[in-house]
């Protein structure tokens, strides 16, 4: 089966400036050459720390951000070829939904005009039809049809959620990009969002990229897990393996900080020392080589690419 | 909790600073005034009769006559249309203008926004007065080029603060998840950016009348006010002014008058500030 | 007049009800809360937001801005003094001296124009009357001691010259440099990456080893909580649901909250398809409902619960509970063993 989404060599590099003509000093790599493909009705996890790029690959992929470099594949046409006209009716089959359920929403819109408007804007629905769908839509988000007349801040933090869900799906995407869709939820409002992604995936066949640095939650809704550590990917695996075996340094010093909610079980943690070098500089070798315990002279010469180590497995490293 | 109240909310808000309603008060009876115009005295503005002259306010005269022995508050009364529709049109103008710049400069960036900013920090650096003199004697004078002169000199007012709350709401995440719905750059900032900024351009718009009031004075104090024969409440101020000591009336009703309503749309403009922002809580 | 004390506590809070004012009026946002903290013991504060886990600490160390706040019943003893009776000037000796606190933005949290030495030796001298060269020397012991390397240069750093972690532990360091016996940590690691989230647990954990201090650590996650906590308190809407030991809790929670919460959790080390929800959400402070406050989303309600709030008893060794069905709990829990 083909893929739904293909990104190969995605870049996005910002130009350093310095003096008052502005001129170009040097790049700060914020993605560098990160591919990785998402199947129809699959959830790829993308992990990381902060500043590690992810969000930025999330919102390349979608041409939010325009890419330096690199090729993205929805079902086989090249997004980035594309002119503002063909991207305007690509956006139909990609969403993303937000971290913060406070910004995302326009505060000056009611809930019915929230939901409809990608449906107006796209001529897929008018009139009582337009009514419809909109209180299908928010019956399968789990809200009533009574809340339409509603403005944004008159709901929860989960409730916001659940209208930025119906939102994105009234257009019927086949991927949804989903930036830390609970990072700002609590525990049990979280448990019933997580829910609805699953059952909404299960019913209507989306793809997710979902982008988190919670690696329990990554790991309950992902069927593959991507690693990325200062802009480059990491580790590639599918969700068990990555869990249960992960190869790469950083992976393992990642899981090993994650708390496990058992007071018997006594972890090691993996106390990453070193600086963080700095991406602005030009790096030479493995941009982790400072900081992991298997630095090697390799390590500190030769950048490793991401290659398969096992079916299904990729890694980033050269001492797997 | 729905909406209604959430307006309700600021409405109680607003209702319970005192000085907010006092400036309601004052602006509403200002505006009452000059719709009405004359037609609340029984005396014309225009009508002279020489053996009243220099009447002082008298329960006849209720601010006194002046030289031509015109019945002052018939006067008052005409020039408030004057004024009003002055504060009112020129602040019109640079509230279009400015954010209409506004919008484009902090949305679109680029070396339009360099341009653009370059130019309103060049008008902005010119003392208003100076600029507003030199608009006026190019252009003539007339109640048109009164409204251009004091509407240019506050144009950058708005630029300014439109500006800069464009390029925060651009950042925010409903305006890039708008981007991701396919929408275009004109409705974002129709739809998205600029009912977002709706509270901040009310109160703007308010301060800025007080301020186009008092500009309007100083021109006409300086003979370059509206042509006669029309007269506004700073016309009527300089024109008064040599008569001082022989009838200091002729100059004192004009210059309550301006304090007043300019007291007024600082204390409605305060008021509004005050009871839109969410942040300030009186519970 | 001295009240009767429980000697054990370094810390007891006492029926604390808090309220703030909502449209003019004070409704009650914390109730009866009562659990204390003893000596050398890390005590864990967990609840979802509204849970007035916040709220209560704050109290503690009168940080809440009266109004819209006000205590409205309650005491706080620490060494036997009713904290909520002393004067403000008394109060100030005790903050950030006896009693410190932590809170969550390490961004906003430090002055971003001083130097982080400034910030630490401004504390130092102004409770313990050292002179410059003495606070500055203590300091850079104080940033030793979390674990900063080079404390000497680093004392010159602005806070917008160190990382998120970094600034965690100066605001850590700072706390600790009057020798408090409670340290009060308000979602500490809530905005830092697992890795720093981890560091800075472990500090606390040596912390406390090394120099027997109190920690009051507030969150609303279980898993860290299982991390470094002794014992545990559960807070919902404004009430103590439960407090237990940390190996009880988790091995054993009798509150059906408690267990819904421990069953929402996504766990790294089972799969599972969905996961427990817990319905609705936690009701408004204005708008509880009768009888317990956990009654409309529990599945274990029955019509005792909307009617009368349950009492927090003793279910033995020392595990409080706030439910009419503990033992209902219990016995399912032996019956799956």
């Amino acid at each position: 089966m083909d893929d739904l989404i293909q990104v190969s060599g995605l870049k996005k590099y910002y130009p350093i400036t310095s003096g008052v003509l502005k001129r170009v000093t040097g790049h700060y790599k914020a993605v560098d050459d990160v591919s990785f493909s998402i199947g129809y009705g699959q959830t790829f996890g993308l992990v990381g720390e902060s500043g590690c790029g992810k969000t930025t690959v999330g919102k390349s992929i979608l041409r939010l951000i325009e890419p330096t470099d690199g090729q993205i594949l929805l079902e086989g046409k090249d997004l980035r070829a594309m002119n503002s006209a063909q991207l305007r009716s690509a956006r139909k089959d990609m969403q993303i939904i937000f971290q913060d359920p406070y910004s995302s929403l326009n505060p000056r819109m009611t809930v019915m005009e929230l939901i409809s408007e990608p449906m107006k804007l796209h001529n897929l629905a008018s009139g009582s039809e337009l009514q419809d769908r909109v209180c299908n839509l928010l019956e399968t988000v789990g809200l009533s049809r009574i809340e339409m007349k509603k403005y944004p801040h008159e709901f929860s933090g989960g409730q916001r959620q659940r209208i930025m869900i119906a939102r994105a799906l009234s257009v019927q995407p086949k991927i949804i990009v989903c930036d830390e869709p609970v990072s700002a939820l609590d525990v049990s409002i979280q448990a019933q969002i997580l829910n609805l992604m699953k059952e909404l995936q299960q019913n209507l066949g989306i793809a997710y990229l979902f982008i988190a640095h919670g690696m329990p939650v990554v790991k309950h809704i992902s069927h593959q897990v991507g690693v990325m550590y200062l802009g480059k990917l990491v580790e590639v695996a599918d969700s068990e393996s990555i869990f249960s075996n992960c190869l790469h340094p950083y992976t393992q010093a990642l899981m090993s900080a994650v708390p496990i909610p058992d007071p018997d079980v006594k972890r090691k943690t993996m106390i990453i020392k070193g600086e963080v070098p700095n991406l602005a500089e030009k790096q030479e070798g493995c941009l982790f080589a400072g900081r992991c315990s298997r630095c090697t002279a390799r390590c500190r010469e030769e950048a490793p690419i991401l290659r398969e180590v096992e079916s299904g497995h990729q890694v980033a490293c050269h001492c797997v | 909790m729905k909406y209604e109240s959430n307006f309700r909310k600021t409405v109680k808000k607003f209702f319970r600073r005192k000085l907010a309603v006092v400036g309601l008060v004052i602006c509403l009876v200002m505006l009452f005034v000059a719709i009405m115009g004359p037609s609340l005295s029984s005396y014309s503005p225009s009508e002279t009769v020489v053996e009243d002259r220099y009447q002082p306010p008298s329960s006849v005269h209720l601010f006194g006559t002046d030289d031509l022995g015109r019945d002052m508050f018939a006067r008052i009364l005409d020039g408030a249309r004057i004024t009003v529709a002055v504060g009112v049109g020129s602040t019109c103008i640079a509230l279009v203008a400015g954010t209409l710049l506004g919008l484009l400069a902090g949305f679109f960036g680029g070396v339009f926004d360099t341009v653009i900013s370059c130019f309103m920090d060049a008008l902005w650096a010119f003392p208003a007065i100076i600029l507003a003199l030199a608009i006026n004697t190019v252009l003539g004078p007339s109640l048109l080029n009164i409204f251009i002169a004091i509407g240019v000199v506050y144009i950058p007012d708005f630029f300014r603060i439109v500006r800069s709350r464009t390029i925060t709401i651009r950042e925010l995440e409903y305006v890039i998840g708008a981007r991701a719905i396919g929408q275009n750059s004109i409705s974002i900032l129709w739809h998205y950016v600029l009912p977002n900024m709706s509270s901040t351009l009310i109160v703007q718009t308010t301060l800025c009348c007080a301020k186009a009031v008092i500009a309007e004075a100083s021109l006409s104090f300086l003979g370059l006010g509206v042509p006669l024969p029309m007269a506004s409440w700073g016309s009527m101020l300089k024109s008064g002014y040599p008569l001082l000591e022989r009838a200091p009336w002729l100059s004192l009703f004009p210059g309550i008058c301006i304090m007043l309503l300019v007291l007024g749309l600082n204390f409605l403009g305060d008021g509004l500030r005050d009871a839109l922002d969410v942040r300030i809580r009186d519970d | 007049m001295k009240q009767e004390t429980n000697q054990e506590y370094l810390l007891e809070i006492k029926d604390l009800t808090t309220a703030f004012l909502f449209d003019g009026k004070p409704v009650p946002v914390t109730v009866n809360v009562s659990y204390g903290i003893k000596k050398g013991e890390i005590l864990g504060i967990v609840g979802e937001s509204g849970s007035g886990k916040s709220v209560t600490v704050k109290s503690v160390l009168r940080l809440l801005p009266s109004p819209p706040s006000s205590i409205l019943n309650g005491e706080i003893y620490f060494h036997g003094q009713n904290l909520l009776t002393l004067k403000e000037k008394e109060m100030q000796k005790i903050r950030g001296n006896k009693i410190s606190m932590i809170f969550q933005e390490p961004m906003t949290s430090l002055n971003p124009v001083y130097t982080c030495g400034n910030q630490i030796t401004e504390t130092i001298m102004l409770h313990q009357h050292l002179s410059k060269e003495e606070a500055l020397k203590k300091a850079a012991r104080m940033l030793d001691l979390v674990g900063i390397p080079a404390p000497e240069s680093r004392l010159k750093s602005y806070p917008h010259q160190l990382s998120g972690g970094m600034r965690q532990r100066v605001m850590i360091a700072m706390a600790l440099s009057c020798e408090p016996e409670l340290l009060i940590a308000d979602e500490p690691t809530t905005a830092l990456d697992p890795t720093i989230q981890a560091q800075i647990i472990t500090l606390i954990k040596e912390l406390r080893d090394s120099i027997g201090l109190s920690v009051m650590y507030i969150t609303h996650d279980l898993a860290v909580v299982a991390e470094i906590c002794d014992r545990v308190v559960v807070m919902y809407a404004g009430m103590v649901m439960e407090i237990a030991e940390i190996r009880d809790l988790f091995h054993a929670p009798l509150h059906p909250y408690t267990q819904g919460l421990m069953q929402a959790m996504p766990r790294i080390n089972q799969q599972s398809e969905m996961l427990y929800n817990i319905p609705g959400m936690v009701p408004h402070a204005t708008q509880m409902p009768t009888g317990c406050r956990f009654q409309p989303r529990c599945p274990y309600a029955t019509e005792v619960c909307s009617q009368a709030c349950p009492e927090l008893v003793d279910a033995g060794d020392g595990h409080m509970v706030r439910c009419f069905h503990y033992e209902k709990l219990r016995k399912e829990r032996v019956q799956n063993g």
